[in-house]
């Protein structure tokens, strides 16, 4: 006996299916630690992607139907605007797209390029992004009433990719 | 121990329960698209080629879509435009388009 200690046979206070245990225990609450950590911050990923996405699927949506960006066809005292069709005189910006200013975006084409403003820097190498590939037709000026029956524009159709990301 | 094991039975199978709970966690992470993103942008092809394919007076083919719901796709989105027809009123021509997900 030393003190309050019993040593075994071989002189050993601890035997080695205990120190074993003992590391296999604390190798598991590591692992548990680790992978509550990984969750954690999963999550937090998560929810900034779904944001992310929430506010990509809205500027797409706003940018094939905001009046501010698409066409206006002249019917005389009654014009009214088409969706899909962009209008290669206004000014795609930021407002219009409804994006905050820690979210950038770029508004890319194989066609006419629509003319943007505030856009923001390049998106960085590593950064995450979302893109929405809309389908388009692009006028150069008002939409005359024959040219709408008669189903003529300018250029398109064409796919635009909006891409956005947090700054 | 009196067979000149290190380890026992039990601590060997413990070692495989650990090992197949860390490949299930790491398959937990799947890096694959998730299924409504899919959903999302067939439905949005789909709606876009109706809304251009009516400006345009182009039908589904005109437009690089299916004109009917597309075989062994997980997702499909179906749009329908319609357009009055020249000189009457009454009358409309229907265009289909659909768009498909890719196969599961």
């Amino acid at each position: 006996m030393i003190g309050l200690i019993e040593l075994n046979k071989k002189g050993q206070i601890f035997s080695l299916d205990f120190l074993i245990s003992l590391i296999a225990v604390t190798l598991a609450i590591g692992l548990l630690l680790q992978m509550s950590e990984l969750k954690a911050y999963n999550e937090k990923e998560e929810a900034a992607w779904q944001k992310l996405k929430q506010l990509g699927e809205t500027a797409s949506r706003l940018l094939v139907n905001n009046p501010d960006i698409i066409c206006d066809v002249d019917n005389g005292a009654s014009d009214f605007v088409i969706s899909n069709c962009i209008d290669s005189t206004k000014t795609i910006n930021r407002a219009a797209l409804g994006l905050p200013l820690d979210i950038g975006f770029s508004v890319k084409s194989h066609g006419p390029v629509p003319a943007i403003d505030e856009s923001s820097g390049a998106r960085g190498v590593d950064a995450d992004y979302y893109s929405v590939k809309r389908t388009v037709v692009v006028n150069n000026s008002q939409v005359s009433k024959a040219n709408y029956l008669n189903q003529t524009f300018t250029e398109g159709p064409y796919e635009i990719v909006l891409a956005v990301w947090k700054e | 121990m009196n067979r000149g094991f290190i380890f026992t039975i039990d601590a060997a199978l413990s070692l495989i329960s650990v090992m197949i709970l860390a490949l299930l966690f790491t398959s937990y992470f799947d890096t694959a698209e998730p299924k409504t993103d899919l959903y999302e942008k067939v439905e949005i092809k789909a709606s876009d080629a109706a809304i251009v394919g009516n400006h345009l007076n182009r039908d589904a083919v005109g437009m690089g879509v299916s004109a009917s719901m597309p075989a062994n796709s997980e997702f499909v989105a179906c749009r329908k435009s319609y357009r009055f027809n020249a000189g009457s009123p009454t009358s409309v021509t229907e265009n289909k388009y659909c768009v498909g997900s890719a196969t599961p």
